[in-house]
């Protein structure tokens, strides 16, 4: 027997395995495909995400949802670049002396994208539609009592008063009572026609193989037809690989709702100089430490006044946060917030006042092991915290700082589910969390929705029953006259300073990267950067 | 003397075997999901849980199937799955086996060609690394392969895409496809787009499968049937491929169905840098957000390729050695 023909006996058998390997993947392959008909003269704008998508179902798919009322859907009013309501599909409204009716005045000739006209019918149908059918809409069962339609006019009359509506409704879009009126369950609606709105795009196609939304611009829109002739969002998971395709010109621009764009990519971005940045004060409070206020010694305001003197704001703001970061004030929101109260003093680092206070509550080294002592034992306090490369950053920081001062630290470190599960069972000391745009905006403003203790929710402290502050809230969200609301939002930044619930470690300057050539931008500061519904009527695109 | 087992009492009582795995992994299946802190309903509602009346909460648990005590639940979970009703995802509503459908076939689309193509990598290199050991040729690739058995898979993936994906433009920054193509173009664009991620793990599985192969080889190098092979007058590559790599594989095929659950669930790293959607990442942000049906569903079905993995390796295992039958 030829040693060749031995020799080689395996081989055809392993090239066959080869072979059906290569095969076998053609064969798994799923199927997909659409079509294009992109042509060389439209605009097209692409936008990178990392957010999770699923379903073009609003109700269902929360991302979706946020993408859809800056696309597919209208609000009836949004919140102005000046923080002040804009008129969107309500053109005017009116608000009683009581603040318990609320009268909007619908636009004329709105349609739907299938070509339906978009009447203030549609608009009662959908407040009630949320009201009664979608789950984290439940708010308006306590408040809405009934909706009413005046020729154009889309009457709300509320059972108390809520000096917040005008608020609460920048995020709630109308859909169409022709679609969604047989539909009990809005959650679980696979029909094509669920992506049908009133907005400035029409979606297209997703693909979520692709991870791929294309939406093109609706011709009859009724505030004129967008800058922009397609919108594709390019969907990654991971910011890396977002970074390098907006490097390379894969894509124009990047969008998340409410995120900050990470400051690390900044400098990379820059000298590559294809990249510029748009920039905005973020509505928002990126990183803040709250309080458990029903243990001791938080329950010290002295003590929580030497945590907020021990924190080396500046530091935190240039070394995490890359010197995009300013030092806040004890009043908790950034000054973007249009009653924003000057008269309250910025926090201020001091580690001599920190130990001072702490002495004087009697909390003091007795063993000189570096750790103070109150009531004969050590002061050791957990700080919980979701496990965020940002968020374990801070905390490291927060740490030391305290530590230096002689407050031991733990650092919980936990996912986002458990730490919401451990901050409602008030399972913490100290708990790093963030606050939102929207959250900064919510309940009675200023960020009382973090602090007001007789609220739940995921992000939320409730760690605050000061009646005083709890009456404050109760009066913001009872009146709709400007002047008392003006008064009392300043009140509610000083009862943040008075009492401390919560400290801000740190104000932004929130930045949105673009692709060199596009030009005009204009910044949504409640969905978060430059890919706004304002800026599809403004931005431009260079020709060559 | 030694007792044998009719061959079906013997099939009865492997099936048995399994029944009872099977059992106690489902068992664990729901437990493992509950026992989690945190709630599905916050986590569903965010923010907004703060306007949702109680009532409205509780409605909502009824409709998820949370209401109940904790055995209710259990058995009402049994009853689904036999009838065959993996419930909806809380994250997006959207029924599990759709969920999973999806991933599943991308993982499986990246898992099979990689084990299928690491286990012949690892074969061949290991085969040769032992039957020339402390070679050049068995160095390199000792030293190879335990330098990417070394990386860090998403280390190397990030690598990988920089290099081969930005730097070179060669390939895509991720993802399984472009989109807009379909038919043959399609599985072009598709295959493009593999080419990092499933090079990436056929190395990975390679790499430790290759030492496995080496050991074995090694280990019956000296054996009778090897030296009477070498005494026929066989070539060295007819003895190390047709005589002495058939019975050392027997090690490589219980790593594999061993890795198999492994690999199916554990490319997350890997599907996070490519974006790619697999089951990584759909049990990744199942648990973010503890969506029970989809982790229930996605385990179920790890654990089902696990004990046909396991069922495949045991009759591989006696068609490979005689001695097992």
């Amino acid at each position: 027997m030829s040693k060749c023909v031995s020799g080689c006996g395996r081989l055809p058998t392993l090239l066959f395995g080869l072979v059906l390997a290569i095969l076998l993947l053609a064969s798994v392959l799923p199927m997909a495909g659409c079509g294009s008909n992109e042509t060389g003269e439209d605009v097209v704008l692409k936008v990178g995400s990392t957010k999770s998508y699923k379903t073009t179902n609003k109700f269902s798919d929360y991302w979706y949802g946020v993408l859809s009322g800056m696309t597919t859907h209208d609000s009836l009013i949004k919140l102005g670049t000046d923080m002040k309501p804009v008129p969107w599909l309500a053109t005017s409204w009116e608000v009683s002396a009581d603040s318990k009716q609320f009268t909007f005045t619908i636009a004329e000739d709105v349609k739907w994208h299938d070509g339906t006209p978009l009447t203030p019918e549609d608009v009662r149908f959908s407040i009630e539609y949320h009201r009664d059918k979608v789950t984290n809409s439940a708010w308006m069962k306590d408040v809405i009592d009934n909706v009413q339609v005046d020729g154009q006019h889309v009457i709300l009359n509320l059972k108390k008063p809520y000096g917040n509506l005008l608020t609460e409704f920048m995020t709630y879009q109308p859909v169409p009572k022709h679609i969604w009126e047989d539909v009990d369950d809005p959650n679980t609606y696979e029909g094509a026609d669920r992506t049908v709105g009133s907005g400035p795009f029409k979606l297209e196609s997703w693909d979520e193989t692709a991870g791929k939304f294309t939406f093109v611009a609706n011709d009859d829109y009724f505030q004129g037809e967008p800058n922009v002739d397609k919108l594709v969002v390019e969907v990654f998971k991971n910011m890396d690989a977002l970074v390098m395709a907006l490097s390379r010109g894969d894509i124009d621009t990047w969008w998340d709702y409410s995120g900050e764009f990470p400051f690390t990519y900044v400098p990379t971005l820059l000298k590559s100089g294809d990249i510029k940045f748009a920039s905005a004060t973020f509505l928002g409070v990126p990183a803040a430490l709250g309080f458990n206020l029903g243990e001791a010694p938080m329950n010290e305001l002295g003590f929580r006044q030497a945590v907020a003197k021990a924190i080396n704001y500046s530091d935190i703001s240039s070394l995490v946060f890359y010197n995009y970061g300013t030092v806040p004030t004890y009043g908790f929101v950034p000054s973007t917030h249009p009653n924003f109260n000057e008269s309250i003093p910025s926090l201020e680092y001091d580690t001599a006042a920190a130990a001072s206070l702490l002495d004087s509550l009697g909390m003091t080294d007795s063993n000189s092991n570096g750790t103070r002592e109150a009531g004969g034992q050590e002061i050791r306090l957990d700080l919980l915290v979701q496990n965020t490369a940002t968020n374990i950053r801070c905390s490291e920081f927060v740490k030391q700082y305290l530590e230096a001062v002689g407050i031991g630290i733990n650092i919980v470190s936990v996912d986002s589910s458990t730490w919401v599960a451990k901050k409602d069972a008030m399972d913490y000391d100290i708990v790093l969390f963030r606050a939102t745009p929207w959250g900064a905006l919510m309940h009675a403003g200023e960020g009382s929705g973090y602090f007001d203790s007789r609220r739940t929710g995921q992000g939320v402290l409730h760690n605050l029953s000061v009646q005083e502050y709890l009456d404050a809230c109760d009066a913001r969200l009872s009146t709709g006259d400007a002047d008392q609301q003006r008064a009392i939002d300043l009140q509610i930044q000083e009862l943040h300073a008075e009492y401390l619930p919560g400290i801000a470690l740190v104000w932004i300057e929130s930045v949105y990267p673009y692709r060199e050539g596009w030009n005009d931008w204009v910044i949504d500061h409640i969905y978060g950067g430059v890919v706004s519904s304002f800026s599809w009527f403004k931005v431009t695109k260079d020709t060559d | 003397m030694e007792r044998h087992q009719h061959p079906a009492a013997e099939v009865a009582s492997k099936a048995v075997r399994y029944l009872i795995v099977f059992f106690i992994i489902m068992s664990i299946n729901f437990l493992l999901p509950r026992l989690m802190p945190g709630d599905p309903v916050m986590n569903i509602l965010g923010e907004e849980a703060s306007y949702a009346p109680p009532e409205v909460l509780e409605e909502m648990k009824a409709d998820w199937g949370l209401d109940g005590p904790l055995y209710v639940q259990y058995f009402r979970y049994f009853g689904n799955y036999l009838t065959g009703d993996w419930g909806h995802s809380f994250l997006c509503m959207r029924p599990v086996a759709d969920a999973i459908s999806l991933h599943l076939q991308w993982t499986l689309a990246l898992v099979l060609p990689a084990i299928i193509l690491g286990a012949l990598l690892a074969t061949v290199a290991g085969a040769l690394a032992a039957w020339y050991r402390k070679s050049k040729l068995d160095i390199g690739f000792s030293a190879a392969f335990l330098s990417f058995y070394s990386m860090p898979h998403y280390w190397l993936a990030m690598v990988l895409l920089f290099v081969f994906g930005f730097l070179l433009g060669w390939f895509p920054l991720g993802k399984v496809t472009t989109g807009d193509t379909s038919g043959l173009a399609y599985v072009a664009d598709v295959g493009w787009h593999m080419v990092l991620p499933l090079g990436l793990l056929t190395v990975s599985k390679a790499a430790y499968d290759f030492l496995v192969v080496r050991n074995s080889v090694i280990s019956i190098y000296g054996e009778d049937y090897v030296l009477m092979a070498q005494a026929k007058g066989l070539s060295q590559m007819a003895v190390l491929f047709r005589h002495t790599v058939r019975n050392a594989l027997a090690p490589l095929i219980t790593v594999t169905a061993i890795q198999f659950g492994v690999i199916l669930s554990g490319t997350l790293m890997v599907e996070i840098v490519f974006s790619w959607p697999g089951m990584g990442t759909l049990i990744y942000e199942a648990i973010g957000a503890r969506d029970y049906p989809v982790l229930q569903g996605a385990f179920f079905i790890i654990a089902v390729c696990m004990l046909a993995a396991n069922f495949i390796a045991d009759m591989v295992y006696v068609w490979l050695d005689p001695r097992m039958r």
